[in-house]
């Protein structure tokens, strides 16, 4: 199977939990709705309205695997926002953002329909629109690793990226690993109606977690030297 | 962090079902409204002890903050003056809340009837009750009569139905066939997580797509029994996992990395037991991370540090997954670091002592965004930076320096909260907080050069070592200023605790003139001269915060009077011969 292979980072990022709207708390890496929207923005696709979210069917077909480059390190920034319930004209409302800091993932996508078209912006970094890492104001920037092929491996053995949590799912956490389990969006319908939802195991000090047991299979990039689990 | 609650709420699911919606009412006596059932008549008004916690169910109360929205047969009467008019306002009030519950329903038509034609004389029981009473938030609820036999409102069948009915009146109203978040079952969803959690609003437009209020089920959807859970758990969580911290509120969420009922309801039982023993985290900071630390490591912690006015609900910090490992950690390392000051009668720097050390901060200042980053880093032992702590360290002691001068003895003594911050530096250097380098000695021992040996990563270039004698000296300056006019000008030339490198340097002969004069000059004092002198002519040219340079100065004068560098009586007396 061929996989392509790209980092993206920035300065900051915030990835809102949903059910946290008047304090922001973000989510330590972007669910598979925000990887969509980030390589939608990079291929240029557009929605007709902003209801809609017929861009996720572009990557219908596509898997997607997540590794964290740097330790995620979490800090609350006070953010002025314009006040909308008063209407007066220049009033601003302060709402505390929890953002992560020096955000850097690598990103994993297997072969969909617009695979060479992603490879070639990637490889010659264009993109059609601003990315950026969850909040418009969060730029993102992003540099090509490579498209290569992935051969199915068996566990046990070390997994990179963060691993979706399927029954009988089995970690082995080692010394000075902590992890955290983010419940999040899989998917939504073209009106952007939630349609899947996973849970998922991350290592904040970004080492590769030891997976002893798992349903679905395991990828191995040999090059990279890296293993890798899907999280759709 | 909801779907830990959900996990708690459904492990605890209460044996009857309405159980999972009621609340414990807060105040201590209530008023209640004696209704006999056959035939349906009004009795009067009864004053009422609350129920114990183990029978707080049966008034079948649920918050209504912030709307009539006729949830519970059970409601706040809070009387905010004691002039007749208004007791009678707050009554009416009350009464309108209260009716809400019975309006609307076919099975409690009577009662309504029944509120409103004894209306005036309810409204006059209710006064006179209230002008006896002491209490300033008292409720209103209502007991029936049946057989002779008193009845609580949760053991009258057609009370309990509604009450059900109106706890999902808007999850069934507003409902959609969609996927629900936390369990991933197709059902009917809605967005109802903000009638259990205050911090989850979706009625604003903002916070759904496309800016649409109706659009709000799409960003959080949750079935029916996903929320009974979380109400459930919710109810737990803020009963019985609960600390004061620091005028807030912690959440502590209990969760397990693999599942395992028999140990999370152990641990939910411990914290339980811990936060009605214990009850203040910062004051009990110790006892309580022990007791949680005292579990098996694939237990986690979910810390919510929760900012509560009425009906708000602002999550000021989330630390996700604290392991009890971690917890053990901090309890050791803070210990040992109070040890390793060697100072007795000093406190452990605990949150709530760095919380002094901030001054305090309340949520609108910079310093408490600054006091929750290092909460953070202390729990997940992320990085902070050392600067930073420094400046609210020297803060905290240039102001306590002042108070001595003006006589003002409020808070810690200048010296007392020197100590306290090295031994937060240490702790916090320990815990990983603080990267501070060791570095092997480049100076040949000498006596005094034990002392820093003791704290390697602290004193890890010559410059701390040599300012810090400069600060023992400078000590012992005012030490005999004060023994011989009970006065210390000396204090005058540390300018205020913010000299740069060029002042501290420029203060040793200075110390030595004003040794002379005082003939306190002796063998020792002059061995720590030189030994501060080689470490000086080491350091070279370093770019020294003002903060730090002080810090580790002060540090030099408050450990002036203790071992090894303790002034001898003796020597001084020995030289003023």
């Amino acid at each position: 199977m061929k996989v392509l292979v790209f980092d993206v980072f920035g300065k900051y990022a915030l990835f809102r939990r949903s059910y946290t709207t008047t304090s922001s708390t973000s989510y330590s890496f972007p669910p598979r709705t925000a990887i969509c929207g980030l390589l939608g923005a990079i291929l240029g696709i557009q929605n007709d309205t902003t209801e809609s979210s017929e861009h996720l069917r572009t990557f219908d077909d596509a898997h997607f695997a997540v590794k964290l480059l740097n330790p995620i390190k979490k800090i609350n920034i006070a953010t002025n926002y314009v006040e909308t319930k008063s209407g007066q004209k220049h009033a601003r409302i302060q709402i505390v953002l929890e953002l992560i800091k020096n955000p850097a993932y690598r990103i994993y996508v297997s072969e969909f329909g617009k695979y060479e078209e992603l490879q070639y912006c990637l490889k010659n970094k264009i993109s059609v629109f601003t990315p950026y890492l969850g909040q418009a104001q969060m730029i993102a920037n992003f540099s090509y690793v490579g498209s290569f092929d992935a051969e199915p491996v068996s566990t046990p053995l070390e997994v990179h990226t963060v691993i979706k949590v399927l029954d009988g799912t089995k970690i082995f956490p080692q010394k000075g690993q902590l992890f955290i389990k983010e419940r999040m969006t899989l998917n939504m319908d073209n009106e952007r109606t939630p349609t899947a939802f996973a849970s998922y195991w991350v290592e904040k000090n970004a080492t590769p977690i030891k997976l002893v047991h798992y349903v679905e299979q395991v990828y191995r990039i040999k090059e990279l030297g890296e293993n890798i689990c899907w999280i759709d | 962090m909801l779907t830990k609650v959900i996990e708690i709420g459904r492990l605890m699911r209460q044996s009857e079902y309405y159980r999972n919606f009621t609340k414990a009412v807060k105040q201590d006596k209530g008023l209640a409204l004696l209704v006999s059932l056959e035939p349906l008549e009004y009795k009067g008004v009864v004053a009422l002890e609350t129920p114990g916690p183990d029978q707080a169910h049966l008034l079948l109360y649920t918050d209504q903050l912030g709307q009539v929205s006729g949830k519970s047969p059970t409601v706040n009467l809070t009387v905010s003056g004691k002039s007749l008019e208004k007791i009678k306002e707050a009554i009416e009030k009350a009464l309108r809340k209260f009716r809400r519950f019975f309006e609307d329903e076919e099975v409690l038509r009577d009662f309504v009837k029944l509120f409103e034609k004894n209306h005036l004389q309810i409204v006059e029981d209710l006064e006179k009750q209230l002008m006896t009473m002491e209490e300033k938030g008292t409720y209103l609820t209502i007991i029936l009569i049946k057989n002779g036999q008193e009845m609580m409102p949760a053991e009258y069948e057609p009370f309990k139905e509604v009450f059900i009915k109106r706890a999902l009146e808007k999850a069934t109203s507003t409902g959609v066939q969609g996927t629900c978040h936390f369990c991933g079952k197709s059902r009917l969803v809605s967005a109802t997580v903000n009638e259990v959690f205050k911090f989850a609003t979706f009625d604003k437009p903002g916070f759904s797509p496309s800016l649409k209020i109706e659009g709000a089920v799409k960003v959080l959807p949750i079935c029916e029994e996903c929320k009974t859970d979380l109400q459930n758990g919710a109810n737990i969580v803020t009963r019985d996992l609960t600390f004061n911290f620091l005028g807030r509120t912690i959440w502590l969420i209990p969760s397990l990395m693999h599942k395992n009922d028999s140990i999370l309801s152990r641990v939910i039982e411990r914290v339980k037991e811990n936060s009605k023993t214990l009850k203040d985290f910062a004051r009990n900071e110790e006892e309580i991370e022990e007791a949680l630390a005292d579990e098996d490591p694939f237990v986690h912690y979910d810390f919510l540090f929760m900012e509560i006015n009425k009906n708000q609900q602002r999550i000021e910090l989330h630390l996700t997954e604290v392991s009890p490992t971690r917890l053990r950690k901090l309890v050791t390392e803070r210990k040992e670091a109070a040890k390793r000051i060697a100072v007795e009668n000093v406190p452990e720097p605990t949150l709530g002592l760095l919380w002094d050390l901030y001054e305090k901060p309340t949520s609108k200042s910079e310093a408490r965004k600054d006091y929750l980053q290092l909460i953070r880093s202390i729990f997940h032992g992320e990085s902070y930076n050392l600067q930073r702590f420094l400046w609210y360290c020297m803060r905290k002691i240039r102001k306590a320096v002042q108070e001595i001068d003006s006589k003002q003895t409020r808070n810690f003594h200048w010296r007392t909260l020197t100590y306290l911050s090295f031994a937060a530096v240490l702790f916090l250097s320990q815990i990983e907080v603080f990267h501070l380098r060791k570095e092997g000695e480049s100076v040949v021992s000498s006596e005094v050069s034990e002392f820093f040996q003791r704290y390697p990563e602290f004193f890890n270039e010559p410059w701390k070592k040599a300012v810090f004698l400069t600060g023992v000296l400078a000590g012992k300056v005012l030490a005999v200023q004060y023994a011989k006019r009970q006065a210390a000008p000396f204090f005058n030339k540390l300018k205020g605790l913010k000299m740069n490198m060029r002042d501290v340097q420029g203060l040793l002969p200075e110390i030595r003139n004003k040794l002379e004069q005082y003939k306190s000059y002796g063998q020792r004092t002059d061995l720590i001269m030189k030994v501060a002198a080689e470490y000086y002519l080491s350091a070279g040219e370093k770019n020294i915060t003002i903060d730090e340079l002080n810090f580790v100065f002060t540090l030099g004068l408050a450990y002036s009077n203790k071992e090894p560098f303790k002034i001898e009586v003796e020597e001084v007396e020995q030289n003023e011969q």
